[in-house]
């Protein structure tokens, strides 16, 4: 049954992976094995994905049905059961001036699939509010989305902020979105940027050391 | 008009139409999106910018007069959010409204049709479902659905454009395309999301394709309606989620394929070229592209695109636009600027086919757009 689970779930098949996932439970199966098979499942994906064999496509419904498949089990879990180390903390948000959220949400999704543990604060933040949440959430990296060109002097802002009250130096600082490159990241002193998601939580496990 | 200018747009024009036509012009023509930058270079707000048609045309004026690029890019209008509808069909953000007064507007994808809303759709098309979610999409302005089907009945608004468009004629700037609109694919995400168009995608992929088809007929007029009487016969086409970059190859294939095909076919039909503006990574779609007629599209690309895969798989078929990135406009030296439009030159414009094309956003160097500007006029010269 596993190894049907995590073929058809590579597969996206959505309605029979939810059905296999409800007989399992019916026949008595830990709820804890279902989940690991699918967390197999999704790193396959991503693997497909970094192969360009998968898409964008590919990850976000891998994610629907990863969490469809969560709320079957859930209820079924013991509090505590599923592993709940973390391997690292980030904050991440999009900057001011700037309201598009797809791109940090699918970031943040695969960060918690990479067992992050993720601060989400939204959409045009101000670099006061960024300065204000790393001093509350102390997180090893600070993710900064900006899509649209009018945010590279608001990411700038931000980590000139952040340098003033002595909080740059302790943190990773990366930058996300189809508006940001190198040459972004040395204007406004962050220290990488991507436009892929699996790439930026690549970067991230390399930083906190796995 | 006086000789000169005249001769001047003729000259332009005539330049464009042979690099579109893939033959071989005097030189590589050139172009750059002002939009964004002409307002603060001409020491205007967004906001004045975009309300105010004297400053608006003032700071155009400057821009062509300054730079001297061989089309305007878009026809100059004022911004009208209830006209903007059309082509984006989503919530916006507005500068002076909901952002500062110099920011850019802002398109905001969230789920404004419904799964239910989709048998409708389908059967509907899609100016009528668009009316339908009027008052979703713009609830800011009271009676939407009779002040929409009024402006498209009266056609409000368009006797200023037409002034501006015989101004640009005087000024001898030729417009590089009219009437630009979403791609029925991308007009559908736009009102379901990216999400949730993905899910409807795996849950229910013939209905998606049939509205898909549906939209393609309503989309087909508007973008010829728009184009064919202003004279001016290049008609853009956004492509804004079609790329790998937003979905499946296999997804491309069966849904965004077919349609892409539907609307070049139609604008032939109507002596038009259809501009194809790909965001996005175009890589490995361009394989797929080579099915469109030869010498009736015009590829539009940006860096995220392989110049030389697409020079190699539709070099002899279509003429390429694009690439002067605003990135590199902005952070760039004027040696970066001329080096990589060198580049764009020898890899897309080998004997014609290209119009360079820059993306200048408000903080753009205006020493790199004319970096641009000139490496197209010098080292985009064809020997005879």
């Amino acid at each position: 049954m596993e190894n049907e689970l995590f073929k058809l779930f590579v597969e996206l098949r959505e309605k029979d992976i939810l059905k296999v996932v409800t007989d399992m439970l019916d026949s008595g199966e830990d709820p804890n094995i279902i989940a690991d098979t699918c967390k197999k499942a999704l790193i396959e994906i991503g693997q497909l994905y970094a192969k360009k064999e998968y898409f964008l496509s590919e990850l976000v419904m891998s994610g629907e049905i990863f969490r469809e498949v969560m709320e079957l089990l859930e209820p079924k879990m013991h509090f505590g059961s599923v592993s709940e180390e973390k391997i690292g903390k980030i904050l991440i948000g999009t900057i001011q001036g700037d309201i598009h959220d797809l791109g940090k949400n699918i970031v943040k999704s695969a960060l918690k699939g990479n067992d992050f543990e993720v601060y989400d604060i939204g959409v045009d933040v101000s670099p006061e509010m960024f300065v204000e949440k790393v001093k509350e959430f102390e997180p090893d990296i600070l993710g900064m989305s900006c899509l649209i060109s009018i945010g590279w002097d608001a990411l700038k802002d931000t980590i000139d902020a952040l340098k003033e009250e002595g909080l740059r130096d302790k943190i990773k600082i990366i930058l996300g979105g189809g508006g940001v490159d190198d040459e972004v990241a040395n204007y406004t002193g962050a220290d990488a940027a991507v436009t892929d998601a699996i790439e930026g939580v690549e970067q991230c496990k390399r930083w906190v050391g796995i | 008009m006086n000789s000169n200018t005249e001769e001047l747009y003729k000259e332009r024009e005539e330049r464009i139409k042979a690099a579109v036509g893939l033959k071989t012009p005097d030189r590589v023509p050139v172009i750059c999106t002002e939009m964004d930058f002409s307002w603060k270079y001409n020491n205007i707000s967004q906001l004045e910018f975009m309300t105010d048609n004297d400053k608006m045309m003032r700071a155009y004026e400057r821009f062509y007069k300054d730079f001297q690029p061989d089309a305007a890019y878009s026809e100059p209008a004022l911004f009208d959010s209830l006209f903007a509808v059309i082509g984006s069909p989503c919530l916006i953000k507005l500068p002076g409204r909901d952002l500062p007064e110099n920011s850019v507007f802002q398109l905001v994808e969230s789920e404004i049709m419904k799964e239910e809303d989709y048998k409708r759709a389908k059967r509907r098309g899609y100016i009528l479902t668009l009316i339908n979610l009027l008052p979703k999409l713009r609830p800011e302005i009271p009676d939407v659905q009779a002040k929409f089907n009024a402006m498209i009945q009266n056609q409000i608004g368009s006797e200023l454009t037409e002034l501006n468009r015989k101004k640009l004629k005087e000024w001898g700037i030729p417009i590089w395309s009219i009437g630009g609109m979403e791609s029925p694919f991308s007009v559908l995400c736009l009102m379901r999301s990216y999400e949730k168009l993905v899910f409807d995608i795996y849950r229910n992929r013939e209905l998606v394709k049939e509205t898909v088809k549906k939209f393609t007929q309503d989309i087909i007029r508007i973008s010829i309606g728009g184009c064919k009487p202003s004279g001016i016969l290049r008609a853009q086409i956004g492509l804004h989620r079609e790329s790998s970059s937003s979905f499946s190859l296999k997804i491309f294939e069966e849904i965004a394929l077919p349609m892409i095909k539907e609307i070049v076919d139609a604008h032939i039909k109507e002596d038009i070229i259809t501009i194809l503006h790909c965001d996005g990574n175009w890589t490995p779609n361009l394989p797929y592209l080579a099915e469109l007629p030869k010498g009736k599209c015009i590829l539009d690309i940006d860096d995220s695109t392989d110049i030389y895969q697409a020079r190699d798989l539709l070099g002899d078929r279509m003429c390429f636009s694009g690439n002067v990135m605003e990135r590199l406009l902005t952070f760039g030296t004027p040696k970066k600027v001329e080096d990589h439009c060198k580049e764009l030159i020898d890899v897309l414009g080998e004997n014609g086919g290209y119009v360079m094309k820059g993306e200048a956003p408000a903080q753009a160097k205006p020493e790199n757009i004319k970096a641009m500007i000139n490496t197209a006029k010098t080292y985009g010269v064809y020997k005879a």
